[in-house]
Protein backbone atom coordinates (compact mmCIF):
# COMPACT_ATOMS: atom_id res chain seq x y z
CA UNK A 1 0.00 0.00 0.00
CA UNK A 2 2.87 2.53 1.00
CA UNK A 3 4.04 2.24 -2.66
CA UNK A 4 0.82 3.22 -4.14
CA UNK A 5 0.36 5.69 -1.92
CA UNK A 6 3.82 6.68 -3.38
CA UNK A 7 2.43 6.47 -6.80
CA UNK A 8 -0.06 8.84 -6.12
CA UNK A 9 2.03 11.12 -4.76
CA UNK A 10 4.32 10.76 -7.55
CA UNK A 11 0.71 12.02 -9.89
CA UNK A 12 0.23 14.93 -7.61
CA UNK A 13 3.37 16.37 -8.73
CA UNK A 14 3.35 16.78 -12.19
CA UNK A 15 1.17 19.24 -14.21
CA UNK A 16 2.12 18.66 -17.99
CA UNK A 17 -1.26 19.39 -19.23
CA UNK A 18 -1.85 21.43 -22.01
CA UNK A 19 -4.97 22.28 -21.81
CA UNK A 20 -7.00 25.66 -21.08
CA UNK A 21 -11.19 25.28 -20.63
CA UNK A 22 -10.70 29.24 -20.08
CA UNK A 23 -10.14 29.71 -23.84
CA UNK A 24 -14.36 29.94 -23.77
CA UNK A 25 -13.63 33.15 -22.80
CA UNK A 26 -12.83 33.83 -26.30
CA UNK A 27 -15.39 32.14 -27.99
CA UNK A 28 -13.84 28.78 -28.06
CA UNK A 29 -16.24 26.83 -26.56
CA UNK A 30 -15.05 23.70 -28.24
CA UNK A 31 -11.98 22.03 -28.40
CA UNK A 32 -11.56 20.91 -31.08
CA UNK A 33 -10.65 23.57 -33.62
CA UNK A 34 -7.13 24.16 -31.65
CA UNK A 35 -6.38 20.91 -30.04
CA UNK A 36 -5.50 17.32 -32.27
CA UNK A 37 -7.57 15.54 -29.16
CA UNK A 38 -11.46 16.46 -30.19
CA UNK A 39 -11.84 16.58 -26.39
CA UNK A 40 -8.99 19.10 -25.88
CA UNK A 41 -5.64 18.77 -24.10
CA UNK A 42 -2.42 18.33 -25.62
CA UNK A 43 -1.01 18.66 -29.17
CA UNK A 44 -2.29 21.93 -30.98
CA UNK A 45 -3.23 21.83 -34.25
CA UNK A 46 -1.96 24.76 -36.98
CA UNK A 47 -4.61 26.85 -36.20
CA UNK A 48 -4.16 26.41 -32.37
CA UNK A 49 -0.51 26.99 -32.58
CA UNK A 50 -1.77 30.65 -34.50
CA UNK A 51 -4.42 31.22 -31.44
CA UNK A 52 -2.07 30.29 -28.96
CA UNK A 53 0.19 33.27 -30.26
CA UNK A 54 -2.49 35.68 -30.97
CA UNK A 55 -4.91 35.29 -27.95
CA UNK A 56 -2.90 33.48 -25.00
CA UNK A 57 0.89 34.70 -25.53
CA UNK A 58 1.96 38.19 -23.34
CA UNK A 59 1.60 40.90 -26.01
CA UNK A 60 4.14 43.95 -25.74
CA UNK A 61 2.57 45.65 -28.45
CA UNK A 62 -1.02 44.53 -30.42
CA UNK A 63 -0.93 42.64 -34.30
CA UNK A 64 -0.91 45.51 -36.76
CA UNK A 65 -3.21 45.58 -39.19
CA UNK A 66 -2.34 42.73 -42.11
CA UNK A 67 0.17 41.37 -39.90
CA UNK A 68 0.02 37.65 -40.04
CA UNK A 69 1.04 35.07 -37.00
CA UNK A 70 4.89 35.15 -36.73
CA UNK A 71 7.00 32.57 -37.53
CA UNK A 72 7.85 31.96 -34.03
CA UNK A 73 4.23 30.27 -33.10
CA UNK A 74 5.30 26.85 -35.50
CA UNK A 75 7.23 24.21 -34.33
CA UNK A 76 10.68 24.67 -32.91
CA UNK A 77 9.71 28.79 -32.71
CA UNK A 78 10.67 28.83 -36.87
CA UNK A 79 9.63 26.02 -38.99
CA UNK A 80 6.55 25.79 -41.06
CA UNK A 81 5.62 22.44 -41.80
CA UNK A 82 3.44 21.27 -44.69
CA UNK A 83 -0.35 20.88 -43.54
CA UNK A 84 -0.39 16.37 -43.72
CA UNK A 85 2.64 16.62 -40.80
CA UNK A 86 2.23 18.24 -37.39
CA UNK A 87 5.02 17.77 -34.69
CA UNK A 88 5.64 19.35 -31.51
CA UNK A 89 6.97 18.69 -27.85
CA UNK A 90 6.05 19.09 -24.43
CA UNK A 91 9.45 19.98 -22.11
CA UNK A 92 8.31 20.68 -18.31
CA UNK A 93 10.33 21.70 -15.77
CA UNK A 94 9.41 22.71 -11.84
CA UNK A 95 10.96 23.17 -8.72
CA UNK A 96 8.52 21.91 -6.13
CA UNK A 97 8.65 23.19 -2.50
CA UNK A 98 7.20 21.31 0.29
CA UNK A 99 7.48 22.46 3.48
CA UNK A 100 6.58 20.50 6.47
CA UNK A 101 3.39 21.71 8.84
CA UNK A 102 4.41 23.54 12.19
CA UNK A 103 7.70 24.20 13.27
CA UNK A 104 9.71 22.45 10.90
CA UNK A 105 7.96 24.75 8.10
CA UNK A 106 11.14 26.30 6.57
CA UNK A 107 12.73 23.17 6.34
CA UNK A 108 10.58 22.35 3.19
CA UNK A 109 12.11 19.86 1.03
CA UNK A 110 12.84 21.44 -2.77
CA UNK A 111 12.60 18.86 -4.84
CA UNK A 112 13.56 19.29 -8.93
CA UNK A 113 10.84 17.93 -10.98
CA UNK A 114 11.66 16.91 -14.45
CA UNK A 115 7.97 16.80 -15.47
CA UNK A 116 7.59 16.08 -18.94
CA UNK A 117 10.14 15.69 -22.17
CA UNK A 118 7.23 14.31 -24.75
CA UNK A 119 7.54 14.60 -28.36
CA UNK A 120 4.00 14.64 -30.03
CA UNK A 121 3.60 13.53 -34.16
CA UNK A 122 0.27 13.56 -35.58
CA UNK A 123 -0.44 12.76 -39.26
CA UNK A 124 -2.97 14.46 -41.23
CA UNK A 125 -4.28 12.37 -44.44
CA UNK A 126 -7.62 14.05 -45.66
CA UNK A 127 -9.93 12.35 -42.92
CA UNK A 128 -7.42 9.89 -41.70
CA UNK A 129 -5.19 11.16 -38.44
CA UNK A 130 -2.89 8.99 -36.84
CA UNK A 131 -1.82 9.81 -33.45
CA UNK A 132 1.01 9.52 -31.30
CA UNK A 133 3.59 10.71 -28.25
CA UNK A 134 6.58 9.53 -26.75
CA UNK A 135 9.11 10.49 -23.94
CA UNK A 136 11.28 9.57 -21.57
CA UNK A 137 9.53 8.41 -18.07
CA UNK A 138 9.54 6.87 -15.10
CA UNK A 139 8.49 3.33 -15.25
CA UNK A 140 7.17 2.56 -11.27
CA UNK A 141 6.83 -0.83 -10.12
CA UNK A 142 4.64 -1.91 -7.29
CA UNK A 143 6.71 -3.42 -4.31
CA UNK A 144 4.29 -6.68 -4.69
CA UNK A 145 5.12 -6.33 -8.25
CA UNK A 146 1.36 -6.78 -8.90
CA UNK A 147 1.03 -4.04 -10.84
CA UNK A 148 2.85 -1.07 -13.00
CA UNK A 149 2.47 2.52 -14.14
CA UNK A 150 4.28 4.59 -16.48
CA UNK A 151 4.65 7.97 -15.32
CA UNK A 152 6.58 10.83 -16.21
CA UNK A 153 8.74 12.36 -13.76
CA UNK A 154 11.30 11.13 -11.34
CA UNK A 155 10.06 9.52 -7.75
CA UNK A 156 9.47 11.94 -4.79
CA UNK A 157 9.84 10.15 -1.90
CA UNK A 158 6.28 10.82 0.76
CA UNK A 159 7.71 12.57 3.81
CA UNK A 160 8.86 10.06 6.36
CA UNK A 161 9.21 7.48 3.87
CA UNK A 162 11.92 5.75 2.34
CA UNK A 163 12.29 6.75 -1.17
CA UNK A 164 12.84 3.11 -2.48
CA UNK A 165 9.40 2.49 -1.54
CA UNK A 166 9.40 1.33 -4.78
CA UNK A 167 11.32 0.34 -8.35
CA UNK A 168 11.47 2.98 -11.00
CA UNK A 169 13.81 3.18 -13.69
CA UNK A 170 13.86 5.94 -16.89
CA UNK A 171 11.64 4.04 -19.66
CA UNK A 172 9.99 5.62 -23.00
CA UNK A 173 6.38 5.58 -22.44
CA UNK A 174 3.46 6.42 -24.68
CA UNK A 175 0.57 8.51 -23.72
CA UNK A 176 -1.14 7.95 -26.60
CA UNK A 177 -1.59 6.39 -29.99
CA UNK A 178 -4.60 6.30 -31.57
CA UNK A 179 -5.78 6.60 -35.60
CA UNK A 180 -9.03 8.43 -35.97
CA UNK A 181 -11.32 9.03 -38.93
CA UNK A 182 -13.31 12.19 -39.12
CA UNK A 183 -16.65 12.55 -41.41
CA UNK A 184 -19.23 15.11 -41.15
CA UNK A 185 -17.19 18.08 -42.38
CA UNK A 186 -14.95 17.41 -39.12
CA UNK A 187 -17.92 17.28 -36.94
CA UNK A 188 -17.49 13.34 -35.59
CA UNK A 189 -14.92 11.44 -35.15
CA UNK A 190 -13.90 7.72 -34.46
CA UNK A 191 -11.01 6.55 -32.75
CA UNK A 192 -9.38 3.83 -31.70
CA UNK A 193 -6.27 3.41 -29.75
CA UNK A 194 -4.72 4.61 -26.46
CA UNK A 195 -6.65 8.23 -25.30
CA UNK A 196 -8.05 10.67 -22.78
CA UNK A 197 -10.49 9.70 -20.60
CA UNK A 198 -13.03 11.99 -21.75
CA UNK A 199 -14.62 13.13 -18.37
CA UNK A 200 -15.49 16.59 -17.03
CA UNK A 201 -13.10 19.71 -17.50
CA UNK A 202 -10.21 19.05 -19.04
CA UNK A 203 -7.77 21.80 -16.52
CA UNK A 204 -4.36 21.82 -16.54
CA UNK A 205 -4.55 21.14 -12.82
CA UNK A 206 -4.39 17.29 -13.38
CA UNK A 207 -3.93 16.33 -10.05
CA UNK A 208 -6.51 18.13 -8.78
CA UNK A 209 -8.92 16.24 -6.42
CA UNK A 210 -11.54 15.88 -9.56
CA UNK A 211 -9.20 14.66 -11.96
CA UNK A 212 -7.58 11.80 -9.21
CA UNK A 213 -10.05 10.71 -7.87
CA UNK A 214 -11.93 9.97 -11.03
CA UNK A 215 -8.62 8.99 -12.51
CA UNK A 216 -9.26 11.15 -15.57
CA UNK A 217 -6.17 13.43 -15.58
CA UNK A 218 -4.17 13.40 -19.04
CA UNK A 219 -1.26 12.69 -17.32
CA UNK A 220 -1.31 8.70 -16.42
CA UNK A 221 -5.14 8.00 -16.80
CA UNK A 222 -5.22 6.84 -20.73
CA UNK A 223 -6.79 3.81 -22.10
CA UNK A 224 -7.28 1.94 -24.63
CA UNK A 225 -10.52 1.98 -26.18
CA UNK A 226 -12.39 2.86 -29.27
CA UNK A 227 -14.22 6.28 -29.34
CA UNK A 228 -16.89 8.31 -31.09
CA UNK A 229 -16.42 12.40 -30.40
CA UNK A 230 -19.01 15.35 -32.00
CA UNK A 231 -18.29 18.49 -31.69
CA UNK A 232 -20.59 21.86 -33.36
CA UNK A 233 -21.25 25.33 -32.44
CA UNK A 234 -23.62 24.49 -29.59
CA UNK A 235 -22.97 21.05 -28.55
CA UNK A 236 -19.84 18.79 -28.14
CA UNK A 237 -19.19 15.37 -26.43
CA UNK A 238 -17.39 11.87 -26.46
CA UNK A 239 -17.90 8.31 -26.12
CA UNK A 240 -15.12 6.20 -25.17
CA UNK A 241 -15.50 2.46 -24.88
CA UNK A 242 -12.50 1.10 -22.50
CA UNK A 243 -10.67 -2.51 -22.95
CA UNK A 244 -8.01 -1.47 -20.72
CA UNK A 245 -5.18 -0.07 -19.44
CA UNK A 246 -2.08 -2.14 -21.33
CA UNK A 247 0.56 -0.30 -19.09
CA UNK A 248 -0.75 -1.30 -16.52
CA UNK A 249 -0.82 -4.96 -15.53
CA UNK A 250 -1.24 -8.26 -14.76
CA UNK A 251 -4.83 -8.03 -16.60
CA UNK A 252 -6.60 -8.26 -13.58
CA UNK A 253 -6.20 -4.70 -12.56
CA UNK A 254 -7.41 -3.16 -16.29
CA UNK A 255 -10.40 -1.35 -16.18
CA UNK A 256 -13.03 -2.06 -18.27
CA UNK A 257 -16.03 0.05 -19.13
CA UNK A 258 -16.95 3.26 -20.58
CA UNK A 259 -15.99 7.39 -20.12
CA UNK A 260 -18.51 9.87 -21.55
CA UNK A 261 -19.08 13.49 -21.38
CA UNK A 262 -21.04 15.73 -23.15
CA UNK A 263 -21.34 19.95 -22.96
CA UNK A 264 -24.13 22.11 -24.30
CA UNK A 265 -23.42 25.88 -24.85
CA UNK A 266 -26.38 27.82 -24.11
CA UNK A 267 -25.03 30.70 -25.09
CA UNK A 268 -21.21 32.41 -26.02
CA UNK A 269 -20.83 32.69 -21.88
CA UNK A 270 -22.50 29.79 -20.36
CA UNK A 271 -21.30 25.76 -21.10
CA UNK A 272 -23.14 23.22 -19.10
CA UNK A 273 -22.01 19.26 -19.16
CA UNK A 274 -22.58 16.55 -17.81
CA UNK A 275 -20.15 13.46 -17.66
CA UNK A 276 -20.70 9.78 -16.97
CA UNK A 277 -17.74 6.90 -16.30
CA UNK A 278 -18.83 3.02 -14.89
CA UNK A 279 -15.85 0.78 -15.34
CA UNK A 280 -14.77 -2.84 -13.44
CA UNK A 281 -11.71 -4.02 -12.17
CA UNK A 282 -10.94 -7.89 -11.27
CA UNK A 283 -8.55 -6.23 -8.79
CA UNK A 284 -8.83 -2.27 -7.82
CA UNK A 285 -5.10 -1.33 -7.86
CA UNK A 286 -5.76 0.54 -4.60
CA UNK A 287 -7.55 -1.50 -3.13
CA UNK A 288 -7.11 -5.35 -4.83
CA UNK A 289 -11.00 -6.45 -4.64
CA UNK A 290 -12.98 -6.29 -7.15
CA UNK A 291 -14.81 -3.33 -8.15
CA UNK A 292 -16.83 -1.75 -10.04
CA UNK A 293 -16.17 2.07 -9.98
CA UNK A 294 -18.85 4.64 -10.95
CA UNK A 295 -18.23 8.15 -11.15
CA UNK A 296 -21.04 10.68 -12.78
CA UNK A 297 -21.11 14.85 -12.11
CA UNK A 298 -21.81 17.60 -13.93
CA UNK A 299 -19.09 20.60 -14.86
CA UNK A 300 -19.86 23.95 -16.60
CA UNK A 301 -17.59 26.85 -18.29
CA UNK A 302 -18.85 30.87 -17.62
CA UNK A 303 -17.69 34.10 -18.49
CA UNK A 304 -19.26 36.61 -16.46
CA UNK A 305 -17.35 39.28 -17.78
CA UNK A 306 -14.96 39.53 -20.84
CA UNK A 307 -11.57 38.98 -18.39
CA UNK A 308 -12.91 36.64 -16.02
CA UNK A 309 -13.47 32.22 -16.48
CA UNK A 310 -15.19 30.43 -14.15
CA UNK A 311 -14.66 26.83 -14.01
CA UNK A 312 -16.59 24.22 -12.28
CA UNK A 313 -17.07 20.51 -12.00
CA UNK A 314 -18.65 18.16 -9.04
CA UNK A 315 -18.73 14.83 -9.40
CA UNK A 316 -20.25 11.59 -7.02
CA UNK A 317 -18.39 8.97 -6.83
CA UNK A 318 -19.56 5.08 -5.95
CA UNK A 319 -17.19 2.40 -5.56
CA UNK A 320 -19.01 -1.24 -5.76
CA UNK A 321 -17.14 -4.39 -4.90
CA UNK A 322 -19.32 -7.79 -5.42
CA UNK A 323 -22.57 -6.11 -6.63
CA UNK A 324 -22.77 -3.91 -3.33
CA UNK A 325 -22.57 -0.31 -2.81
CA UNK A 326 -19.29 -0.39 -1.02
CA UNK A 327 -18.19 3.34 -0.49
CA UNK A 328 -19.63 6.78 -1.79
CA UNK A 329 -17.52 9.41 -2.01
CA UNK A 330 -17.42 12.97 -3.95
CA UNK A 331 -15.07 15.54 -5.91
CA UNK A 332 -15.53 19.01 -6.51
CA UNK A 333 -13.52 21.68 -8.16
CA UNK A 334 -14.11 25.43 -8.44
CA UNK A 335 -11.64 28.21 -10.36
CA UNK A 336 -11.72 31.40 -11.11
CA UNK A 337 -8.98 32.63 -13.69
CA UNK A 338 -8.69 36.46 -14.10
CA UNK A 339 -6.69 37.55 -17.07
CA UNK A 340 -5.06 40.37 -15.84
CA UNK A 341 -3.40 41.66 -19.17
CA UNK A 342 -3.05 38.87 -22.18
CA UNK A 343 -0.87 36.43 -21.37
CA UNK A 344 -0.79 37.21 -17.51
CA UNK A 345 -3.49 35.12 -15.43
CA UNK A 346 -4.12 34.79 -11.94
CA UNK A 347 -6.18 31.98 -10.50
CA UNK A 348 -8.09 30.95 -7.20
CA UNK A 349 -8.82 27.45 -7.13
CA UNK A 350 -10.97 25.73 -4.39
CA UNK A 351 -11.61 21.76 -4.21
CA UNK A 352 -13.07 19.56 -2.01
CA UNK A 353 -13.21 15.47 -2.24
CA UNK A 354 -14.01 12.72 0.13
CA UNK A 355 -13.21 8.80 -0.98
CA UNK A 356 -15.87 7.29 1.01
CA UNK A 357 -12.73 5.30 3.04
CA UNK A 358 -12.47 5.88 6.87
CA UNK A 359 -11.05 9.32 6.45
CA UNK A 360 -12.58 11.93 9.01
CA UNK A 361 -13.90 14.66 6.87
CA UNK A 362 -13.44 15.79 3.10
CA UNK A 363 -9.85 16.31 1.64
CA UNK A 364 -9.76 20.42 1.15
CA UNK A 365 -7.49 21.92 -1.12
CA UNK A 366 -7.00 25.86 -2.26
CA UNK A 367 -4.77 26.87 -5.02
CA UNK A 368 -3.57 30.50 -5.31
CA UNK A 369 -1.47 30.63 -9.19
CA UNK A 370 -0.39 32.53 -11.70
CA UNK A 371 0.37 31.59 -15.20
CA UNK A 372 2.73 34.03 -17.72
CA UNK A 373 2.84 33.17 -20.86
CA UNK A 374 5.75 35.13 -21.58
CA UNK A 375 6.87 34.16 -24.82
CA UNK A 376 5.37 31.81 -28.08
CA UNK A 377 4.13 28.74 -26.55
CA UNK A 378 6.04 29.27 -23.48
CA UNK A 379 4.81 29.26 -20.11
CA UNK A 380 5.69 30.10 -16.38
CA UNK A 381 3.47 28.82 -13.75
CA UNK A 382 3.60 29.31 -10.23
CA UNK A 383 1.08 27.06 -7.76
CA UNK A 384 0.84 27.78 -4.10
CA UNK A 385 -1.39 24.69 -3.15
CA UNK A 386 -3.10 24.21 0.61
CA UNK A 387 -4.50 21.00 1.43
CA UNK A 388 -6.06 19.13 4.43
CA UNK A 389 -5.63 16.12 3.27
CA UNK A 390 -8.34 13.77 5.44
CA UNK A 391 -7.13 11.05 7.88
CA UNK A 392 -8.30 9.01 10.00
CA UNK A 393 -6.90 11.04 13.30
CA UNK A 394 -6.73 15.22 12.72
CA UNK A 395 -5.89 14.97 8.83
CA UNK A 396 -2.79 16.99 7.74
CA UNK A 397 -1.92 19.91 6.39
CA UNK A 398 -0.16 20.11 3.02
CA UNK A 399 1.60 23.03 1.41
CA UNK A 400 3.30 23.22 -1.63
CA UNK A 401 4.78 25.99 -3.71
CA UNK A 402 5.12 24.82 -7.49
CA UNK A 403 7.23 26.66 -9.76
CA UNK A 404 6.89 25.51 -13.15
CA UNK A 405 8.45 26.37 -16.80
CA UNK A 406 6.82 25.39 -19.81
CA UNK A 407 7.97 24.98 -23.13
CA UNK A 408 5.93 23.46 -26.06
CA UNK A 409 8.10 23.07 -29.17
CA UNK B 1 -42.38 87.74 -46.70
CA UNK B 2 -42.23 85.03 -49.83
CA UNK B 3 -38.84 83.97 -48.70
CA UNK B 4 -40.07 83.37 -45.30
CA UNK B 5 -43.00 81.22 -47.08
CA UNK B 6 -40.38 79.41 -49.20
CA UNK B 7 -37.96 78.94 -45.95
CA UNK B 8 -40.70 77.59 -44.04
CA UNK B 9 -41.86 74.97 -46.69
CA UNK B 10 -38.57 73.84 -46.92
CA UNK B 11 -38.18 73.56 -43.86
CA UNK B 12 -41.10 71.46 -43.12
CA UNK B 13 -40.10 69.79 -46.13
CA UNK B 14 -37.29 68.44 -44.75
CA UNK B 15 -38.54 67.49 -41.03
CA UNK B 16 -41.21 65.06 -43.05
CA UNK B 17 -38.13 63.31 -45.21
CA UNK B 18 -36.20 62.90 -41.57
CA UNK B 19 -38.89 61.84 -39.45
CA UNK B 20 -36.27 59.70 -37.22
CA UNK B 21 -32.97 61.24 -35.65
CA UNK B 22 -30.79 58.50 -33.56
CA UNK B 23 -29.92 58.60 -30.34
CA UNK B 24 -26.70 56.94 -29.27
CA UNK B 25 -24.33 55.03 -30.75
CA UNK B 26 -26.17 52.09 -31.75
CA UNK B 27 -24.65 48.39 -31.78
CA UNK B 28 -24.21 45.69 -34.42
CA UNK B 29 -23.16 41.99 -34.30
CA UNK B 30 -22.98 38.63 -36.45
CA UNK B 31 -22.52 34.80 -35.49
CA UNK B 32 -20.71 32.68 -38.01
CA UNK B 33 -20.02 29.20 -37.80
CA UNK B 34 -16.70 27.51 -38.86
CA UNK B 35 -16.04 23.43 -39.16
CA UNK B 36 -15.32 21.24 -36.12
CA UNK B 37 -17.90 23.59 -33.70
CA UNK B 38 -15.98 27.03 -34.02
CA UNK B 39 -18.29 30.21 -34.05
CA UNK B 40 -17.19 33.87 -34.60
CA UNK B 41 -18.79 36.76 -32.87
CA UNK B 42 -18.12 39.44 -34.18
CA UNK B 43 -19.62 43.40 -32.32
CA UNK B 44 -19.12 47.05 -34.10
CA UNK B 45 -20.01 49.09 -31.24
CA UNK B 46 -21.31 51.77 -34.08
CA UNK B 47 -24.12 52.02 -35.60
CA UNK B 48 -25.44 54.54 -37.84
CA UNK B 49 -29.38 55.02 -38.95
CA UNK B 50 -30.45 57.43 -41.17
CA UNK B 51 -33.91 58.52 -42.42
CA UNK B 52 -34.40 59.65 -45.80
CA UNK B 53 -38.30 60.27 -45.00
CA UNK B 54 -38.64 57.08 -47.39
CA UNK B 55 -36.67 54.52 -45.37
CA UNK B 56 -34.38 53.92 -42.65
CA UNK B 57 -30.89 52.85 -43.66
CA UNK B 58 -28.05 51.41 -41.08
CA UNK B 59 -24.73 51.69 -41.81
CA UNK B 60 -21.82 49.72 -40.34
CA UNK B 61 -18.10 49.85 -40.97
CA UNK B 62 -15.55 47.41 -41.49
CA UNK B 63 -13.36 48.87 -39.61
CA UNK B 64 -15.69 49.53 -36.29
CA UNK B 65 -15.90 45.56 -36.16
CA UNK B 66 -13.95 43.50 -34.02
CA UNK B 67 -14.15 39.75 -33.64
CA UNK B 68 -12.27 39.57 -30.59
CA UNK B 69 -8.74 38.99 -33.03
CA UNK B 70 -6.78 41.06 -34.77
CA UNK B 71 -5.59 38.53 -37.03
CA UNK B 72 -9.01 37.43 -38.44
CA UNK B 73 -10.82 41.09 -38.36
CA UNK B 74 -7.93 41.66 -40.62
CA UNK B 75 -8.92 38.33 -42.90
CA UNK B 76 -12.63 39.46 -42.58
CA UNK B 77 -10.92 42.99 -44.13
CA UNK B 78 -9.72 41.41 -47.24
CA UNK B 79 -12.10 38.69 -47.61
CA UNK B 80 -15.02 41.27 -47.98
CA UNK B 81 -12.61 43.77 -49.67
CA UNK B 82 -13.46 46.34 -47.05
CA UNK B 83 -10.63 49.19 -48.73
CA UNK B 84 -12.90 49.08 -51.74
CA UNK B 85 -16.25 48.36 -50.01
CA UNK B 86 -16.19 49.96 -46.25
CA UNK B 87 -19.72 50.06 -45.43
CA UNK B 88 -22.28 47.02 -44.65
CA UNK B 89 -25.72 47.90 -45.01
CA UNK B 90 -29.46 47.25 -44.27
CA UNK B 91 -32.40 49.74 -46.16
CA UNK B 92 -35.32 49.17 -44.33
CA UNK B 93 -38.93 51.25 -46.10
CA UNK B 94 -40.63 53.36 -43.72
CA UNK B 95 -44.06 52.18 -44.56
CA UNK B 96 -44.79 48.78 -43.11
CA UNK B 97 -42.28 48.97 -39.76
CA UNK B 98 -43.94 49.74 -36.40
CA UNK B 99 -42.00 51.53 -34.34
CA UNK B 100 -44.26 52.20 -32.13
CA UNK B 101 -43.63 49.42 -29.65
CA UNK B 102 -44.48 46.69 -32.47
CA UNK B 103 -42.77 43.72 -33.89
CA UNK B 104 -42.46 41.93 -36.96
CA UNK B 105 -41.05 40.63 -39.98
CA UNK B 106 -39.99 42.72 -42.66
CA UNK B 107 -37.79 43.07 -45.58
CA UNK B 108 -34.98 44.95 -46.70
CA UNK B 109 -32.16 45.33 -48.80
CA UNK B 110 -28.68 44.00 -47.33
CA UNK B 111 -25.71 45.18 -49.11
CA UNK B 112 -21.71 44.76 -48.72
CA UNK B 113 -19.02 43.64 -51.11
CA UNK B 114 -20.73 45.94 -53.74
CA UNK B 115 -23.46 44.06 -54.22
CA UNK B 116 -26.90 43.86 -52.85
CA UNK B 117 -29.56 41.69 -52.25
CA UNK B 118 -33.29 41.62 -50.63
CA UNK B 119 -33.22 39.89 -47.01
CA UNK B 120 -35.98 39.42 -44.57
CA UNK B 121 -35.48 40.07 -41.05
CA UNK B 122 -37.27 40.04 -37.55
CA UNK B 123 -37.54 43.13 -35.86
CA UNK B 124 -39.06 44.58 -32.22
CA UNK B 125 -39.50 47.82 -31.04
CA UNK B 126 -39.79 49.22 -27.28
CA UNK B 127 -40.79 52.91 -26.43
CA UNK B 128 -39.67 54.48 -23.42
CA UNK B 129 -39.24 57.87 -22.49
CA UNK B 130 -40.03 59.00 -25.91
CA UNK B 131 -37.53 57.31 -27.13
CA UNK B 132 -38.00 54.38 -29.76
CA UNK B 133 -35.58 51.16 -29.10
CA UNK B 134 -35.30 48.86 -31.55
CA UNK B 135 -33.63 45.03 -32.17
CA UNK B 136 -33.38 43.27 -35.16
CA UNK B 137 -32.06 40.03 -36.63
CA UNK B 138 -31.67 38.55 -40.09
CA UNK B 139 -29.80 35.53 -41.74
CA UNK B 140 -27.59 36.02 -45.02
CA UNK B 141 -25.42 34.06 -46.30
CA UNK B 142 -21.96 35.31 -47.96
CA UNK B 143 -22.00 33.90 -51.00
CA UNK B 144 -25.12 36.58 -51.97
CA UNK B 145 -22.54 38.82 -51.89
CA UNK B 146 -20.12 37.17 -53.76
CA UNK B 147 -17.46 37.13 -50.78
CA UNK B 148 -15.20 34.10 -50.60
CA UNK B 149 -14.36 33.12 -47.31
CA UNK B 150 -10.76 31.93 -47.04
CA UNK B 151 -9.95 28.33 -45.31
CA UNK B 152 -7.12 29.27 -42.45
CA UNK B 153 -5.01 26.67 -40.92
CA UNK B 154 -7.46 23.69 -41.88
CA UNK B 155 -10.34 25.50 -40.50
CA UNK B 156 -13.00 27.54 -42.75
CA UNK B 157 -16.28 29.91 -42.14
CA UNK B 158 -19.39 28.94 -43.53
CA UNK B 159 -21.16 31.55 -45.37
CA UNK B 160 -24.19 31.31 -43.63
CA UNK B 161 -23.63 34.49 -40.92
CA UNK B 162 -26.63 35.65 -38.53
CA UNK B 163 -26.65 39.44 -38.13
CA UNK B 164 -28.21 41.34 -35.88
CA UNK B 165 -28.79 45.30 -34.71
CA UNK B 166 -30.23 47.27 -32.00
CA UNK B 167 -30.02 51.26 -31.46
CA UNK B 168 -32.35 53.95 -30.59
CA UNK B 169 -34.50 56.12 -32.56
CA UNK B 170 -36.25 60.16 -31.59
CA UNK B 171 -39.15 61.32 -33.60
Amino acid sequence: MVSLRSLVLLCLVALPAQAYPWMVRHNYGGCATCHVDPSGAGQLTQYGRAQQELLVKWQTQPLKEGEEVPKTAGFLWFAELPDWLNLSGNLRYGSLIRPTAGPTFLGGIFIPLLMAVDLYVTLNFGPVVAHASTGLGIRVNNNTGRAALLVAQPAAPEPGQPPAAFQAAAAWMAREFWLGLKLADDAVMFRVGRQNLPFGLRNAEHNSYVRELTRTDVNVAQQVGASISYNSEKLRGELLGIIGNYQLGPDIYRERGYSAFAEYAFSNAVNVGASSLVTHAGADIITGLPTVRHVHGLFARMVPTEKLALLMEADLLLWQVTGNADRFGFAAFAQADYEVVQGLHIMVTGEGAHSGGVQRGPNLGGWLSAAWYFFSHCELRLDNIFRRRATAGEGLFEYNLLLQLHAYL
Amino acid sequence: MTRFALLSVTLSASLALAGWTQQGDGEASFDAKGNIGMKIHGVAKKLAVADDGKALTLTVKFDDISTDNTLRDSHLKEDTEATKYPDITLTVPLEGLKLDGGSGTAKGTFAMHGQSKAVSFKYSSRVKDGVTHVEGNADISLKDYGVKVRSYLGVTVKPEVSVAAKFSLKQ
